[in-house]
């Protein structure tokens, strides 16, 4: 009994772990993206190596908080909180590199995302999700 | 043959994925097997992982050379279509009617977002 306040507390803490996977994991596709661009014409350009290191190292970051966040958060909230990692990205494409988002393109997105979560979390309870989906995100 | 090199590349790294993360899920439910040191585990199945996650990786980061990443990244998710499919046949895994369904979603939206 006396565990309860301190399970409300620890949720915070994977709360906190998810929002920071999400965020990294946004991050590190964005970087990823630049070092891409910063490639073009030159396959080992120096800024595009040293972008990619940083972005590889900021996804990892993800990686292990996305581990932490599965710890204590159930996957039906953990994966569709990560629908923010796709607005992130469509977002962060569209406001850092100028890509259009035509409606054929985010109604697509919705579908992929709801197909996602629809593999991710199956209803019978007796099917229970994979744990090794759990760990593969994008 | 430009304009396609950056989708072939896109299609390398969802294969390359959906084997590696097959491969995965065949590690842990395989586990250590007896006398196996964690070394001699990257031989197995664990090996393939680790060598799929560094292929897709490059392929992935080539195709974002030419490819938007807003069509790119969604277009990723097709991996969690292959892999249900895949686990289902090799893994012996019993996929509920919603999964399936889902499977479809996807195929359907990354149809979408690919001709967008």
């Amino acid at each position: 009994m006396h565990n309860a306040p301190h399970k409300s507390h620890d949720r915070v803490r994977f709360l906190v772990a998810l929002i920071l996977s999400i965020t990294f994991g946004v991050a590190g596709q964005l970087l990823l993206k630049l070092a891409a661009l910063r490639s073009v014409g030159d396959l080992f350009a120096f800024a595009s190596l040293a972008t990619m290191v940083l972005a590889l190292a900021v996804y990892s970051a993800g990686i292990l908080a996305w581990i932490v966040a599965l710890r204590g958060l159930p996957l039906g909230i953990a994966y569709p909180v990560t629908s923010l990692s796709y607005v992130g990205i469509l977002w962060g494409s569209w406001y850092w590199f100028g890509e259009q988002l035509s409606s054929a393109r985010l109604l697509g997105v919705l579908l992929i995302f709801a197909g996602v979560v629809m593999v991710a979390l199956p209803q019978r309870p007796a099917a229970a999700a994979d744990p090794a989906a759990a760990e593969g995100r994008s | 043959m430009s304009a396609y090199a950056g989708w072939i590349e896109l299609a390398l790294a969802i294969v390359l994925g959906t084997i590696g993360q097959l491969a995965l899920k065949f590690a842990l439910r395989k586990g250590p097997g007896a006398g196996r040191s964690r070394l001699a585990m990257l031989n197995g199945p664990l090996g393939v992982w680790f060598c799929c996650y560094a292929a897709t990786t490059l392929f992935w980061l080539l195709a974002l050379r030419t490819i938007p990443l807003s069509q790119a990244f969604p277009i990723l998710g097709l991996q969690y279509a292959l892999i249900p499919m895949f686990s289902s046949r090799l893994l012996d895994e019993r996929l509920a009617r919603t999964q399936w369904s889902g499977v479809a979603l996807i195929v359907v939206g990354v149809a979408m977002v690919g001709h967008s």
